[in-house]
């Protein structure tokens, strides 16, 4: 069911005026440096886990056939 | 005579007194903590004129059920009880490198398919197939053992009590 939150006058909790409410602290915005870029953050975990050896090669019955037919040739 | 008795410890079973086998039986043994899946591979091995000369439930009843009934084939699973299957895979080949050892197992990694196979396993089958991938992984088997016949390491006699 959906209700639709009513705006308090006063804070529940400490009970002082929420009627300047609402404004965030910061005036300026973050620099470029400081902000995160998800996409490059995103590209480098993706490329560590390449090297993470906690990830596991999952493989099929096809892949171990293949495996096994050339190992049986590099014995010939 | 030769009769099917059941072991000390749950889940194995041994055909006892069948150490002389039909000359074209293959012998094999059937390794798993899983009961269901012991069954279903000793009907494949049945069903394909194989004769299933002990039902082992962990790795290190399966070494020594090995080293006393010498079995041609062996169908070996992973993750089971005492002592894993890949460890107890490298007991049997250590007691006789000639023996046929079939992986079967979920264990799906490439480490794992790969560290058996430098252990000597011969195959390796996932679990997740169907029966017939197992049916065709014996009937192939059968056919690389009856051509390349290697000399049979006769089964070990009990020392009478």
């Amino acid at each position: 069911m959906n209700t639709i939150a009513v705006p308090l006058e006063t804070c529940p909790h400490c009970g002082g005026s929420l009627a300047q409410g609402g404004q965030p602290p910061a005036k300026r915005s973050l620099s470029r440096e400081l902000r995160y870029d998800l996409v490059e953050l995103a590209a480098r975990a993706h490329h560590e886990n390449a090297y993470d050896e906690g990830v596991k090669v999952r493989v099929t019955q096809d892949d171990i056939k293949k495996l096994l037919d050339k190992r049986k040739k590099a014995r010939r | 005579m030769a009769g099917k008795v059941r072991g000390a410890q749950s889940g194995c079973t041994i055909n006892q007194g069948d150490a002389q086998m039909a000359a074209n039986g293959i012998r094999v043994m059937v390794v798993d903590d899983e009961a269901h899946i012991r069954a279903v591979v000793a009907g494949a091995v049945t069903a394909l004129g194989g004769e299933v000369v002990a039902e082992v439930s962990d790795g290190a009843q399966a070494v020594a059920v090995f080293a006393r009934l010498r079995p041609q084939v062996v169908i070996l699973d992973i993750n089971m009880p005492t002592l894993r299957g890949d460890e107890a895979l490298k007991q049997i080949r250590a007691i006789d490198p000639g023996t046929v050892v079939v992986m079967m197992t979920a264990q799906d990694t490439i480490d794992t398919v790969q560290d058996c196979l430098n252990q000597g396993a011969s195959h390796y089958i996932l679990k997740n197939n169907r029966a017939e991938e197992l049916y065709r992984l014996l009937a192939e088997i059968w056919g690389e053992l009856q051509a390349e016949p290697r000399e049979e390491a006769a089964p070990r006699r009990e020392a009478a009590a």
